[in-house]
């Protein structure tokens, strides 16, 4: 996919650290304009940009049609804005998650499906290889049945946050579960089909946000599966997998999958296509998926549609949540 | 009683606005200079003002307090700001707010590192004037701050600057998750744990500071130490039982290399060299640079970028001369002032700490049964 000019809707840590460098490097794009509605923001980021020869900043929504629109905002804004530019381009990378509920992540692929625009949500780890290699081995029941499955994600705050966007309900629709849940629950769904939220638990009740959930789900086939997932606690960030004649133990950013058969002998498993059994960083894995998604212009695992199944899930959860007792 | 909380996304200012929060009669505010640290504040229904450190060089705060308890302070340069300057606009914005608001109190959480360097078995009380060296820089920028904030005699007795010792309980970096994440890393090394040193649990102090809002109000630079006194070696194989693993292996090697100038330029240079101000200048010389030399930048950058935030605690060089030191403050205001105040000792809080530990470094869960 060649891009000529993009239009980065809000410039916080996201859109102005991570997917502009991409954009102009990975994409080649010319013309960047970065929209940013908070004035105060908006002059520091016209500062950093001064000079330079692609970029801009606009403290008001440009109203041209752009080759690629990144909506980076809080979940809140998404599905307006993608309204807004649905017809005004031809590539919509709208960040994760896709929105604040199941309701309008559908409302936006139903409008993605008759729009001009292709709908990408950076599940960046679609771009790894192991999660789908295990759900073939699973299918083929390569090590016997699935009994269980354990997955925990969590490690203390690192975001460079700008606003405070990732700890406000309001504009974030929750904590944890919405920013770090998705990926996870992504994740679990390239594994697992289909899941559904049994229990859950949680921290933090509306207004204020959840820094630790726990989910109890099932998958179609009713395998159990638990999730832990934190802002403030040290998780080992792995997906455990219990069959009848092996675990498999895979990163929730990685590609490595370590089997442990239960006869004693273990091995390692990585695809093909990964050079090393080293998790990729964060950029690193955000390059992969530029590369592997947007610049070939195939959504296909990263549209609104799979994003639309996490969120089912996620909405469960908020649904159903009772406070966690004993906690930090 | 309305009060505005500054610094509540660290360890003790959160401690302190949970704790506050449970009183009836406190309209709490948390004023914060950054978000992206308030993780275990978001999970409360409190409200959080973003005031960046420009924004507070306007006077962004103070009317409309009866009460300031101030926990911030800068590390870093910041907004394009150096670490003194943003001293000097704290200190300026918490002085203006009391200038302006004549109600207005102020408790300023200093530290007992503004005694640097202390000696071997003595007791330093608050009428030692703070002169650390000025290579410490945590305790030069501490004791300058102190120092900003005492220099108006006209409101000085409106504020209250106690100087924690030690203080350690969940969430805290140093002193808790830095030792429990370092033994449960494996084996401890040190060379002398001799120092002795007064240990503080956090809640112990922020019941204090609670009883200051209540009507115990102390103006002044106020030493709080717990009242036990122990060496280095008791406090860390106290955290040795609670993570239970890791040992404490005495070494005789090389001691541990200081940060040298070179290290700070290199510092320099793999901060600017992902700034991207620096690489759009960089971009027309980029060409003369061998491209091997720009990848393995470019790559590290990145690396560190990516890892920087997965360290909890900071690496503990129990090796250095510090814990050899003593380090014990004067505890003789603080019993006059409070005679009747209770801390917890160390060992009371072993199941608290065991449970903090279970919760920080594993993956058990605390909703779900089992």
């Amino acid at each position: 996919m060649s891009i000529e000019s993009t239009l980065i809707i809000g410039g916080g840590a996201i859109g102005v650290q991570h997917h502009l460098p991409r954009v102009r490097r990975l994409l080649g794009s010319k013309l960047i304009k970065i929209y940013e509605p908070d004035e105060a923001r908006a002059e520091v980021l016209a500062a950093e940009f001064r000079g330079d020869p692609v970029v801009t900043v606009h403290a008001a929504i440009p109203n041209e049609a752009f080759q690629l629109v990144i909506v980076a905002t809080p979940p809140k804004f998404h599905a307006a804005y993608f309204k807004e530019f649905a017809e005004r381009c031809d590539a919509c990378i709208i960040e994760k998650p896709l929105a604040l509920t199941a309701a309008e992540c559908a409302e936006i692929a139903d409008i993605a499906r008759s729009s001009r625009a292709m709908v990408f949500v950076p599940m960046i780890r679609r771009a790894l290889g192991g999660y789908r290699l295990i759900a073939e081995l699973t299918q083929a029941q390569a090590f016997g049945r699935l009994l269980s499955v354990a997955a925990t994600e969590g490690g203390v705050f690192s975001w460079a946050a700008t606003s405070l966007g990732s700890f406000s309900r309001a504009l974030n629709g929750g904590g944890v579960l919405m920013d770090t849940g998705p990926h996870t629950i992504d994740v679990l769904l390239q594994l697992l089909d289909d899941l559904e939220c049994q229990q859950a638990y949680m921290d933090g009740f509306a207004p204020a946000v959840e820094a630790n959930c726990e989910l109890q789900l099932t998958t179609a086939e009713d395998v159990p599966v638990t999730l832990l997932l934190s802002r403030n606690r040290q998780l080992s960030s792995e997906v455990e997998l219990t069959y009848e004649d092996a675990t498999v133990t895979i990163g929730v950013r990685g590609s490595l999958a370590k089997v442990l058969r239960h006869d004693g002998i273990s091995y390692n498993l990585l695809p093909a296509d990964i050079d090393s059994g080293k998790d990729p960083s964060f950029a690193e894995l955000f390059d992969l998926w530029y590369r592997r998604f947007v610049l070939t212009g195939d959504n296909h695992g990263v549209g609104p549609d799979e994003a639309t199944k996490t969120a089912r899930v996620i909405d469960a959860a908020y649904r159903l949540a009772q406070p966690i007792e004993g906690g930090f | 009683m309305r009060i505005g909380i500054l610094g509540a996304s660290g360890f003790l200012g959160y401690d302190f606005t949970r704790l506050m929060l449970g009183e009836p009669d406190a309209d709490i505010t948390v004023i914060a200079t950054s978000a992206s640290n308030l993780t275990n504040l978001s999970r409360h229904d409190i409200p959080i003002r973003l005031v960046s450190y420009r924004q507070m060089q306007k006077g962004a705060f103070g009317a409309d307090f009866d009460w300031l308890v101030n926990f911030a302070h800068p590390f870093q340069p910041r907004d394009g700001l150096s670490q003194k300057q943003q001293i000097s606009i704290l200190g300026d914005a918490l002085l203006g707010a009391l200038a302006r608001q004549a109600n207005l109190r102020l408790i300023h959480i200093s530290t007992m590192s503004v005694y640097e360097p202390f000696a071997g078995n003595t007791y330093f009380a608050e009428s030692h004037a703070p002169k650390p060296p000025q290579d410490d820089t945590y305790a030069s920028s501490k004791a300058l701050l102190d120092a900003h904030l005492l220099k108006q005699p006209a409101v000085a007795e409106r504020i209250m600057l106690p100087r924690p010792t030690i203080v350690y309980g969940p969430f805290c970096r140093p002193w808790t998750d830095g030792i429990l994440s370092a033994f449960l890393s494996g084996d401890v090394l040190y060379r002398s744990l001799d120092g002795r040193m007064q240990p503080l649990f956090s809640g112990d102090l922020c019941h204090l500071l609670k009883d200051a809002i209540q009507g115990r109000f102390c103006a002044g630079p106020i030493n709080v130490a717990g009242d036990e006194e122990m060496t280095w070696m008791q406090f860390l194989s106290f955290f040795q039982s609670i993570a239970n693993a890791g040992g404490l292996e005495h070494y005789d090697g090389p001691a541990a290399k200081e940060p040298s100038a070179a290290d700070d330029i290199r510092t320099v240079i793999n901060t600017l060299i992902t700034e991207p101000a620096f690489i759009r200048l960089a971009k027309p010389i980029s060409r003369w640079i061998p491209k091997r030399t720009r990848v393995r930048k470019e790559a590290k950058a990145r690396e560190e970028i990516a890892t920087a935030g997965d360290k909890v605690g900071t690496a503990m060089p129990f090796v250095k001369p510090f814990f050899a030191e003593d380090r014990l403050v004067s505890r003789e205001r603080f019993t006059a002032t409070y005679p009747e105040f209770a801390f917890t000792a160390l060992q009371a809080n072993r199941d608290l700490l065991g449970r903090y530990a279970t919760f920080r470094f594993s993956d058990t869960p605390f909703g779900l049964k089992p």
